[in-house]
């Protein structure tokens, strides 16, 4: 086990991860990308399933399709790298949220790194199954993110396309039981 | 980012669950921190589709554990944090459920505590949970993250699992499903 953190450095190390979509030309060095697998991979998973599989997406023309196959995917034509994951599918409800911590950790580390992350997303049935064409993924897996990745531009300031900040602590927590007014929002 | 929040990240591969936990109780500015770095999480379009329940209640808690037959540990422990999905998009708020629950693993591995997650059961659990705790019906509640002070030896209770992970060849391809880094098409 590490030392114990002050409360305050691990809420800034956790807080501060917000997505980006913007990246730089320069190349993600393939020590950083193994170390980012190597996180990735020591996912927890329901009852250690580890229901994932990753394609790691550097090709420009690749990503450029990719792009392509969502309404929130087109920042891909802009990343270093793209980390597509595909799901087996047998269990989808409980897969995703086994997505979610497992690209929650590749954006984590990513961050320590210096580097930039956002999730692609591939939300409809036709852009999925393009992408499992593109990368030979099985047709009976299930296809709907990717995490994208590179440097980010020095200075540069997100434009987000949603209000950002979050709901105050009062709004969204109850002790013991929920509480009137949030019953009500 | 510093050498010192890389070290920390880094940490990330030791994260594991706990699910034995002394009588030590979570202290107020433990939770706090937790609950921050829940509130910080990233969503779908900043949706943040959720409402966090503390329990603390012996009797709740141990509710909650005779739900399912693998989850009477949440009855020993002294505290859970019970997260309540708007219900509106569940395959996107799944994800994000996921999402959060990652970071407090982390965020209390990172305090010196330890946690792990439980599943509640089926529709018929989930009701009856979502009843005791005052959830509204038209919401998800599925899952609590169990936060506590680790047993000194405890460690994660493989029950059916294995441990360990696969390899990363298995898992992972690079430019095309099934291709390895050495075939060198990743860049």
């Amino acid at each position: 086990m590490t030392a114990k953190l002050a409360p305050a450095d691990v809420s800034h190390l956790l807080r501060a991860l917000r997505q980006r979509r913007t990246f730089t030309d320069e190349p993600i060095s393939d020590d950083v990308l193994q170390d980012i697998l190597e996180v990735a991979r020591w996912t927890g998973s329901a009852k250690n399933s580890q229901p994932w599989h990753l394609v790691v997406v550097r090709d420009k023309e690749a990503l450029a399709k990719l792009a392509g196959c969502g309404q929130f995917a087109g920042f891909l034509a802009g990343v270093d790298i793209a980390i597509v994951i595909a799901l087996h599918g047998y269990a989808r409800v409980a897969e995703i949220y086994d997505e979610g911590r497992l690209s929650e950790r590749i954006m984590l580390i990513a961050d320590a790194y210096g580097l930039g992350s956002g999730t692609a997303w591939f939300s409809d049935e036709a852009g999925q199954a393009t992408v499992k064409e593109l990368l030979n993924i099985p047709a009976d897996w299930f296809v709907h993110s990717a995490v994208g990745l590179g440097h980010v531009p020095e200075g540069h300031v997100e434009r987000p396309g949603v209000a950002l900040g979050r709901r105050p602590l009062t709004e969204i927590v109850s002790y013991e039981r929920v509480s009137d007014s949030a019953r009500n929002t | 980012m510093s050498i010192a929040n890389l070290e920390t990240v880094r940490a990330l591969r030791k994260v594991r669950q706990i699910r034995e936990y002394t009588d030590e109780p979570v202290s107020q500015d433990d939770l706090n921190e937790l609950l921050e770095v829940a509130r910080w999480s990233g969503s779908s379009q900043n949706t943040q589709p959720w409402h966090f329940i503390v329990v603390t209640d012996k009797d709740a808690l141990r509710t909650i554990g005779e739900q399912r037959p693998n989850i009477g540990w949440v009855g020993e422990s002294p505290l859970a944090i019970a997260i309540v999905l708007n219900g509106k998009n569940p395959p996107s708020e799944y994800y994000d459920e996921g999402r959060v629950t990652e970071r407090l693993l982390i965020a209390a591995r990172e305090l010196g505590l330890g946690a792990g997650t439980a599943w509640i059961g089926e529709e018929p659990q989930q009701a009856a949970i979502k009843q005791l705790l005052g959830v509204p019906e038209d919401r998800i509640l599925r899952s609590v993250v169990v936060i506590g002070h680790p047993q000194p030896g405890a460690t994660h209770k493989l029950g059916r699992t294995t441990s360990g992970r696969k390899p990363l060849e298995e898992v992972v391809s690079f430019g095309t499903f099934g291709k390895a880094a050495s075939e060198g098409s990743a860049s």
